[in-house]
Formats: structure tokens, C-alpha cells, sequence
């Protein structure tokens, strides 16, 4: 497994369980209305951005960098792996701000939309690092042993 | 394929009928099919969807398919993968019912179930966040 798939994978896993605390904390709101004076409410899109994108997207994008077939003529063997990288760190930058605009200025757009502006990017980054590589997986001729 | 991604890939199939189940309900009522006060219905099965189907699913194949840890514990510390998926279900199941209770007008004091449901399922989160973490690496090597 590649060092940036690991890292992906484990960026998502970070997201997994911030996203689900937050989620907790908004669930006990429901039971609760006057745990922690209701704030937990407007937390609802850094969750929802957290797991949806922190997390599921995130760890889709790892496993891909991982799994998607080579391409071997390559110096990297894996094509233009400098978007792989910008695109993890936009997609987290992005989800963070996201995230963290809402938990600490929940009143303020900006962050917010610098943060799904990121995640963007980090998107499309991506979409262009694994579009060559969604191709059969390349295998070498066998030299044909009776010429 | 490992008895627990065979029990929780097979309960993750079962969450996500439930969750579609459960969203047709919710649709009926929105077009006025059926009576009742059943709009605590949608959240649960968003999350019967996303977290009993996607996320179980993608944490049992992690479970099974991820490199081992080492050849005498390969998956890791399993009692603690076991309950992990057993607390992220049965979070979810108690959430359904007291969110629903709730919704009916079951006494403030049901709240507490709720609570008790996050409390369940950040728990089972937790616990498969810390197993699967040790996974992650290179097969054969170092993390």
C-alpha cells in the first residue's frame, strides 16, 4: 500500500470519528434539547461534510490511488502522482475549513466556501491523476518460445 | 472470507432493506398514503443507510481485505472489532426506537435514549477506528 493511500486511509479514519462525534453530540441534542444549550444544531453541515466527504470520498480516492491499475512506462509508475497529492491535501484543507467554520463561526459564509472551493479542486485534481489509469491493466507480451 | 465480515457484511445487506424499507414508509406518508406522524422515519433511514449499510460495509472489508498484523492475531484485537460492530448496531436500532417513540410523544425522560444511542454508536466508531488503524500499511512491512 502506497505512503499516500496510507495516509488518505488514515486522514479518513480521522474523519470517520470526528464526523460521528459530532454526530453524537447532535444526536444527544435530540434527546436532550438542553445539552449543551442546543448548540450542537449547527453543527449538522460539518457532520454531514465530514463522513460524506472527509470519510467516504476520502477513503475512495486512497483505496483508488491504490488499487487503479499502473502505468508502468512511467517514472512514478503510477502517472502524475504530484495531483494524487494536491488533491489530498485540498480535499482535507477544504473539509476542514468546511468543518471548521461551521463548529467555531457558524454565523460567517466565508469559510465555509472556501472550504467546498477546495474540496473542489481536490476533486478534480484527482479525477485528473486517475483518468489514465482507468484502462485495462497493462501485461507484458511473452516472447513466443518457437520464433 | 473471516466469520465477522461474513456476519456484519450480511447484517450491513439486512440495514440496507431496512433503510430503504423504512424511507418508502416515510414517502408513503409524505403523499399522504398512509396516516400518522412518521417523519422521524427519514433520518433514521438515512442513517440505517449510511452508517448501517456504507460504513459496516466498508469496515468489514477493511477487516478482511486490509494487510494482517502479524501471522498469530492477523485481524488484531477481534473482541474488540466484535464489539465494535455490535455497538454501532445496536446504537442504531435504539435510535430508531426511541426516535420514533419520541415522535409519537413518549415522555421527555425516552430522550435519554437517545443519548444513550450516540453514546452506543460513537462507542462502536471508536473502537473500529482503533482496530482498522493498525491495517493500514504496507503488506508484509511497516506501518
Amino acid at each position: 500500500m502506497p505512503p499516500l493511500s496510507r495516509n488518505m486511509i488514515r486522514l479518513a479514519f480521522l474523519n470517520c470519528w470526528l464526523g460521528m462525534t459530532i454526530a453524537s453530540f447532535i444526536l444527544a441534542t435530540k434527546g436532550q434539547p438542553d445539552f449543551w444549550s442546543g448548540r450542537a444544531w449547527q453543527w449538522l453541515p460539518a457532520h454531514i461534510n465530514l463522513l460524506l466527504v472527509g470519510w467516504m470520498l476520502q477513503l475512495s480516492l486512497g483505496v483508488a490511488y491504490w488499487i487503479l491499475p499502473r502505468l508502468p512506462w512511467t517514472l512514478t509508475k503510477r502517472g502524475r502522482v504530484e495531483f494524487a497529492v494536491f488533491a489530498a491535501f485540498t480535499l482535507n484543507g477544504g473539509v476542514w475549513s468546511f468543518s471548521g467554520g461551521y463548529l467555531v463561526f457558524p454565523h460567517s459564509p466565508w469559510l465555509p466556501l472556501i472550504g467546498v472551493t477546495l474540496q473542489f479542486l481536490g476533486v478534480c485534481a484527482f479525477i485528473i491523476h486517475a483518468l489514465p489509469r482507468v484502462r485495462p491493466t497493462f501485461v507484458p507480451k511473452k516472447e513466443s518460445s518457437r520464433s | 472470507m473471516p466469520l465477522l465480515a461474513r456476519v456484519f457484511v450480511r447484517i450491513a445487506l439486512i440495514n440496507l432493506l431496512i433503510g430503504f424499507g423504512l424511507w418508502i414508509i416515510y414517502q408513503a406518508h409524505q403523499a399522504s398514503l398512509i396516516g400518522g406522524t412518521w417523519y422521524a422515519l427519514h433520518p433514521i433511514a438515512i442513517h440505517y443507510i449510511t452508517v448501517g449499510w456504507l460504513t459496516q460495509l466498508i469496515f468489514a472489508v477493511i477487516y478482511w481485505m486490509f494487510p494482517i498484523v502479524n501471522r498469530e492475531t492477523p485481524y488484531g484485537v477481534v473482541w474488540v472489532s466484535w464489539l465494535g460492530f455490535l455497538s454501532l448496531n445496536f446504537g442504531l436500532f435504539v435510535r430508531a426506537i426511541f426516535e420514533v417513540g419520541l415522535s409519537q410523544g413518549w415522555s421527555g425522560e425516552a430522550g435519554l435514549g437517545l443519548v444513550g444511542a450516540a453514546v452506543l454508536q460513537w462507542s462502536g466508531i471508536t473502537a473500529l477506528v482503533l482496530t482498522s488503524w493498525n491495517r493500514v500499511r504496507h503488506r508484509g512491512g511497516s506501518a
